[in-house]
């Protein structure tokens, strides 16, 4: 029996005329994640992308948690292929579900007839296939509210498909339909969530982080590393840029009024990051801040850090709770890696009572103890930039 | 160059373990074995009883070879536990005890006995009369190190065992002597059983020993062909129990010379730290081969790692809590940024006098980081 992954677009397919522009990425996405799996075709089709295996060897269930995580796609079905006469789809159907039918009591079919042209119409399929499964699987009890499984018979083009039902997919668009942002990532746990929440709206991301060795250990730096990894899963191939960041912590240390530390090092940050973006050719800043989850990311203290840079920067775990962050960063497989013990450079030299409602003239004046620009430039000096995926 | 002082981690293989090694993998026999081979193996084995029992000063019989530390520890334990039971469901340790004894004295506390660890004084040092007060006619089971694994402190085990005499004679008194082993006397007779291990003096990782006085017995932790006299199951780990004998050979022989050496290199460290500003977290009569130090200021990893950019080896803490508070410092009362900065400086015998000097320029150098 030959099996495909049926994968339902998402929002894209309410594109007016440059949708094919959306449909193309998400098919280069697919082939590309696909092609370490397998040897698959990818084919799209109304709003169903086909996803189907050239030979026996292909792995479908590494293919299948690979389509659950590409963007663009908020459902896949894995089905088998039948041809377009009842007698094959029921046959096909009986042998194809019998593992998940055993494990069932009850069950309904529901059908999708778009080929318009086959001679029964959606109920009548729905009736024929589920009588044929209730007389080979006498278990079997057939209820229209709330079954245990839902068995999908689809009539298309070529074929017909049969699934025991979908599975939820990652939504948003394709990655790479909304530009190039630039993730200020940390090691800790918001950040990730930052970035792959915009890498669901169709955003490609670059990645930069700022090291502070000996302050932070090679560990730390590693940790980030691996989440960016995790990241590519999800967004595809990805860098991250790593800006040398000690001596700027410590002039900070050195001139700087303490309880201005944490705003100065992060207004360095954002001119850094800024500098970073361009380089790699983004078009925003992407960061993990939720609004006064710590002192620097009261309203003031993002007012005060985010008037060093013209670029857009987006937060979009702005308005959320640690516990709605964490239950994303376990979603998407970060959690377990941002917990790891290595300390960031945003914890180095943190005030005992940071500055909470900051002014932004107070700012200026504590920077101008430094030499901003040559700071920046020597650290722009020192990049090193590692691509992962 | 290279300094190691990282000599509490686990230390380098002595040569002459190294040597004895090879010649047990040559000599791969199992001494179980009823031919030549393992009967070669067999005397191995016995040559190796017969030395780590000399270098502690009991009889072979009483020593049963082990993976470690850890291991003779949480047989010594658990067996003493249950062979004590109808003694009394008490158990006396100290807080400052490594983790292989805290953790298996919490599995036991899940299992109904009642714990108390008795808290030290803030030199590092337990005091007896803190012992004796956390005694009671219950104890079925007394566990204390022979010195402390982070600061170097030498606990009271004689005066441990008297008040036992007074109070709870039937308890067993386990000793966890893996730092003490070759580095201070060990007091043997007033002891009921005393952990071991091989890496800590030279010999090799996953290699350890249980002493058990006589006429004690426990119930193993590990079933099967009965080797150990069936206290401890297992083909008998042949290489390391040769390096585990050639090196304590090597360090008993020695053991004056040694301790003398590096209490001298113990004394300059003190006074080099000292007079960097340093506190000092060790107390004043602690083993010859531990200094726990606290810079005025910074944090441990960071010394750590720019003290290791420089090729000097230290750790804070254990090298097993990495990442952690030191539980010890902490029960110790010192304040939070001493704890924060502490670093730990272990020496072994071979330790070279330019090590020291290396270790204080480098502080220094580090503490401007600061």
């Amino acid at each position: 029996m030959k099996e495909i992954l049926l994968c339902k677009c998402g929002e894209l397919v309410l594109k007016g005329l440059n949708r094919h522009k959306f449909e193309d990425r998400l098919q280069k996405t697919l082939y590309w994640r696909l092609k370490k799996i397998g040897n698959f075709r990818i084919h799209g089709c109304q709003s169903t992308v086909y996803v189907e295996p050239q030979d026996g060897e292909a792995d479908m269930d590494a293919a299948l948690e690979a389509c659950r995580k590409i963007f663009g796609i908020v459902a896949v079905a894995r089905a088998v292929v039948c041809e377009k006469n009842i007698e094959d789809i029921k046959a096909k159907a009986a042998e194809y579900l019998r593992e998940p039918l055993s494990r069932v009591r009850t069950y309904k079919v529901e059908t999708r007839r778009s080929d318009k042209r086959f001679p029964m119409t959606s109920p009548e399929i729905s009736r024929e296939v589920g009588g044929y499964l209730s007389d080979v699987y006498e278990h079997l009890q057939a209820q229209m509210d709330e079954p245990q499984l839902t068995v999908k018979v689809e009539v298309r083009e070529e074929y017909a498909y049969v699934s025991a039902g979908v599975l939820p997919g990652a939504g948003g668009l394709p990655t790479g339909t909304s530009g190039r942002g630039m993730l200020l990532l940390s090691g800790g746990i918001d950040s990730p969530v930052a970035g792959w929440m915009m890498a669901k709206r169709g955003m490609e991301l670059e990645c930069v982080h700022f090291f502070s060795y000996p302050f932070t250990s090679l560990e730390a730096k590693q940790k980030v590393m691996d989440l960016a990894e995790i990241l590519t899963h999800w967004a595809g191939r990805t860098t991250v840029t790593v800006v040398p960041f000690t001596h700027i912590q410590t002039e900070i240390r050195d001139k700087c009024r303490e309880d201005y530390f944490t705003l100065i090092m992060r207004r360095m940050m954002m001119r850094l990051a800024q500098r970073v973006a361009e380089k790699r050719d983004c078009q925003c800043l992407i960061t993990g801040e939720s609004l006064a989850q710590v002192a620097s990311q009261t309203v003031q203290a993002l007012g005060v850090t985010g008037a060093v840079c013209d670029m857009p920067v987006l937060r979009p775990a702005i308005g959320m709770d640690k516990e709605e962050i964490v239950t994303i960063a376990r979603r998407i497989g970060t959690m377990d890696v941002s917990i790891l013990p290595y300390e960031d450079c945003c914890t180095v030299f943190t005030p005992k009572h940071p500055q909470t409602k900051p002014a932004r003239d107070k700012a200026e004046d504590e920077e101008s103890k430094l030499d901003v620009d040559a700071l920046i430039d020597e650290a722009m000096q020192g990049l090193e930039v590692v691509t992962i995926g | 160059m290279e300094y190691y002082l990282d000599n509490a981690a686990t230390t380098a293989v002595l040569p002459a373990a190294r040597q004895a090694a090879e010649g047990a993998m040559d000599e791969f026999g199992n001494p179980g074995s009823l031919h030549a081979a393992g009967r070669r193996a067999r005397q191995l084995l016995c040559d190796s009883r017969e030395a780590v029992a000399a270098a502690l000063g009991c009889r072979a019989e009483r020593i049963t070879f082990t993976s470690g530390g850890s291991e003779s520890i949480n047989t010594a334990l658990m067996g003493a536990a249950f062979k004590n039971k109808h003694v009394g469901r008490h158990i006396v340790s100290t807080q400052i005890e490594h983790d292989a004894t805290l953790n298996t004295l919490k599995a036991l506390k899940n299992q109904g006995w009642d714990i108390t660890l008795v808290p030290p004084e803030t030199d590092g040092t337990v005091s007896p009369a803190a012992v004796g007060a956390a005694l009671r006619p219950d104890t079925a089971l007394v566990s204390m190190m022979a010195v402390c694994n982070e600061t170097g402190a030498v606990l009271p085990l004689e005066e441990t065992k008297a008040a036992m005499e007074g109070i709870c004679p039937r308890a067993i008194f386990h000793v966890d002597g893996v730092q003490g082993f070759c580095k201070i006397p060990l007091p043997l007779d007033c002891v009921d059983a005393l952990s071991l291990s091989a890496h800590k003096i030279g010999g090799l990782k996953g290699s350890g020993a249980l002493y058990l006085r006589e006429g004690l017995t426990l119930p193993p932790l590990i079933y099967g062909g009965n080797q150990e006299n069936g206290m401890r199951s297992g083909t008998e780990a042949m290489p390391q129990i040769a390096a585990f004998a050639a090196a304590a050979r090597d360090r008993s022989a020695h053991f004056d010379e040694h301790t003398a050496r590096m209490n001298a290199l113990r004394d300059k460290l003190i006074a080099g730290a000292r007079a960097l500003g340093c506190d000092i977290n060790t107390p004043a009569h602690g083993a010859p081969h531990i200094v726990n130090l606290s810079p005025k200021k910074g944090r441990s990893e960071v010394y750590i790692r720019v003290l290791s950019d420089r090729g000097i080896y230290v750790s804070g803490g254990s090298a097993c809590a990495r990442g952690k508070k030191s539980h010890v410092l902490t029960a110790m009362r010192l304040p939070g940024k001493n704890v924060d900065a502490a670093l730990r400086v272990s020496l072994c015998p071979e330790t070279p006098e330019e090590a020291i000097d290396a270790f204080l320029c480098g502080l220094e150098e580090a503490m401007k980081l600061f």
